[in-house]
């Protein structure tokens, strides 16, 4: 799978603290995978992990054709991420941000700021461009934090609570944009605990639950598995039934 | 270009970008360095010179009337007192003096005076040395004896040190502890901003999720943090050099002229390498340190262990280097060799060795230093300690 996410078996511990035990799915270029857990779930650190920010075990971790453990470098070159309402630096404009980690990717003058312009149509960067991040809204903040992972055109983009902090157009644009990247044929793995979003834009989702997943399957599939009416009401039923099984 | 530049650069903008920072790692050493050491000099100086020309009241009680002329000519006002003593306790003088049989009694109050009265003290004790040679002389007069006598011969003491160390000798250890601590000052927001400060943001996250080499990143960081170590240390250099020269327009004041202080081309040039090298190993300790903390404030805790790392050694080292030499090893000491070294350069002492070992066991130990920040900045369990 040269443009998506294979996993099986992640496992990872702090010490003594179980943080991922033996977590499986997979992700295929074009098609947009929800992670859905509480905090402290393990989602931030599966997302570290296929990053390979974060040393961890496994029978097989592939991200873009590349194992993390292995050549993260090339991992991260092939990959977006972005985490919610965090990783900006105050005295950087929204263009500089890009700027900044658009050269980290080999990205630079012409081709550069014509990325920067597709994204601002795309995002409606706007006055986020030009202002100072200790001066932007909760909302520019996440405009910028989110087109900086789509900067590089990744193959697989990673995103850990998009949507945080974001306004109702700055929301939909977002996942107007992980639409049309799915159509694209990316691979988006979509960390959320806000699950109708997740509804709206998996094409299968993953309930995680103290460092397991617990079930994996179609939006529908988790609805008729737990008898419920919604995704939401759906992992609460999940994460009952793990903790009566515990 | 190259990853490690681009972060340098990033780390640059966001530093000069921060006025407040900018202001008092540049300008604020620029004024503090003079004002903070020469202050308070200036007005000791001062207030001892005031005290010196005060007219005080002295309160006596059966004195020959050659002591009380000799007590006038010297500018006290004299008044009689049955009891000096209390007129002393009481506050109706500020000096007693009693007669008694062949000798006097002199009261004052030197634990409330502090150095007023060490002052006053000094002016009565002159007043008696005139009065006892006067005496002197009177009687080997009256014995037919020539006063002359009493000296065989003259004594007369120079100071043949290099005028550099004469000048610097009244400011002790303080004068290079004061610009290190500038140096470490100018190097501490921008390090520990681009090492704790970015953990708690959650923007370092995201830079390792770039693909940069770790070093990279680390090379780029201590680079900028370098650069605003060394304007710090730009700072109070240019501090130092023009405390020196106010100073210089207050010296012919006698109290005064032993504060003054001045470094030639040379000294000065020695003093801003030195202060570099210190610089770097800063760097490396906060870098190190930096990256070990949770939070930036946890960070600024750990480096005000840096801080006591020159203060103890410079209260030390003040309070011996009158009876010891520096040998080599001092040199050698971590953190506060350069200061030691520094202290040469102002005392004209420093040779060739003193500088090779100053200056390269500080780069050794910087290396060390950003060794280490390296291998911490590889420990997932410290980068994402937060």
């Amino acid at each position: 799978m040269a443009g998506g996410v294979r996993v099986r078996g992640l496992r990872k511990s702090y010490r003594r603290v179980v943080a991922l035990a033996g977590v499986s799915f997979e992700v295929a270029p074009g098609e947009v995978f929800a992670l859905l857990g509480p905090n402290g779930a393990g989602k931030t650190t599966t997302l570290r992990a296929l990053l390979g920010l974060v040393r961890s075990e496994a029978e097989e971790l592939l991200v873009a054709g590349a194992d993390p453990r292995e050549d993260p470098l090339s991992v991260r070159r092939r990959v977006g991420y972005a985490t919610g309402g965090m990783g900006l630096y105050d005295r950087l404009t929204g263009r500089e941000h890009l700027v900044f980690f658009g050269r980290f990717y080999g990205l630079s003058g012409g081709r550069l700021a014509e990325r920067i312009a597709e994204l601002d149509r795309a995002f409606g960067l706007g006055e986020a461009l030009e202002r100072q991040v200790q001066a932007m809204s909760s909302g520019m903040r996440q405009k910028i934090l989110v087109a900086r992972a789509f900067l590089h055109r990744p193959e697989v983009l990673l995103l850990d609570e998009p949507t945080a902090a974001l306004d109702v157009f700055a929301r939909r644009a977002l996942l107007d944009r992980v639409a049309a990247e799915k159509r694209e044929g990316r691979a988006v793995l979509y960390s959320t605990h806000v699950l109708p979003e997740a509804e709206e834009v998996a094409d299968r989702v993953g309930f995680l639950h103290r460092g397991r997943l617990i079930f994996t399957g179609t939006v529908q599939e988790a609805k008729s598995r737990f008898r419920a009416p919604t995704l939401e009401h759906a992992f609460i039923e999940a994460v009952r039934e793990a903790r009566d099984a515990a | 270009m190259p990853p490690s530049q681009n972060v340098f650069w990033k780390e640059l903008l966001s530093f000069f970008r921060d006025r407040r920072t900018l202001f008092s790692q540049v300008l604020l050493p620029l004024v503090l360095m003079p004002l903070f050491m020469f202050l308070p000099s200036l007005l000791m100086g001062r207030y001892a010179s005031e005290a010196a020309r005060e007219t005080y009241r002295v309160a006596v009680a059966r004195v020959p009337p050659e002591l009380v002329a000799a007590l006038e000519e010297a500018g006290f006002s004299v008044v009689e007192d049955p009891d000096p003593a209390e007129a002393v306790r009481g506050g109706r003088a500020d000096v007693g003096v009693r007669g008694e049989g062949r000798g006097f009694s002199v009261y004052l109050a030197l634990a409330q005076g502090g150095m007023k009265a060490e002052v006053l003290r000094a002016r009565v004790a002159q007043v008696f040395e005139r009065y006892k040679e006067a005496e002197v002389v009177r009687r080997l007069r009256e014995a037919g004896l020539d006063p002359s006598v009493l000296r065989p011969f003259e004594v007369s003491y120079t100071d043949v040190s290099p005028p550099e160390a004469q000048e610097a000798s009244g400011l002790g250890f303080m004068l290079p502890m004061m610009l290190l601590m500038f140096v470490m000052a100018g190097a501490m927001p921008v390090v520990l901003d681009a090492t704790a400060g970015e953990k708690e943001r959650g923007t370092l996250e995201v830079l390792l999720a770039a693909p940069v080499p770790r070093g990279a990143i680390l090379l780029g960081k201590a680079g900028a943090a370098l650069v605003a170590a060394l304007l710090a240390t730009l700072g109070g250099v240019g501090g130092l050099y023009l405390g020196g020269l106010l100073l210089a327009g207050q010296a012919d004041e006698a109290m005064l002229s032993e504060l003054s202080f001045s470094l030639g081309a040379k000294a000065l040039l020695a003093t801003f390498a030195t202060a570099a090298f210190f610089a770097a190993l800063a760097v490396g300790l906060m870098t190190l340190l930096g990256l070990w903390a949770r939070t930036y404030r946890e960070a600024q805790s750990y480096v005000s262990f840096l801080y006591m790392a020159l203060v103890l050694p410079a209260v030390l080292f003040g309070m011996v280097s009158s009876f010891i030499e520096p040998t080599s090893l001092y040199y050698l000491i971590p953190v506060a060799g350069p200061m030691v070294l520094l202290d040469a350069v102002f005392r004209a002492k420093a040779d060739l060795l003193a500088y090779l070992l100053a200056w390269g066991s500080t780069l050794v130990y910087a290396a060390i230093a950003l060794a280490l920040a390296a291998w911490a900045f590889s420990r997932e369990e410290l980068v994402f300690r937060n």
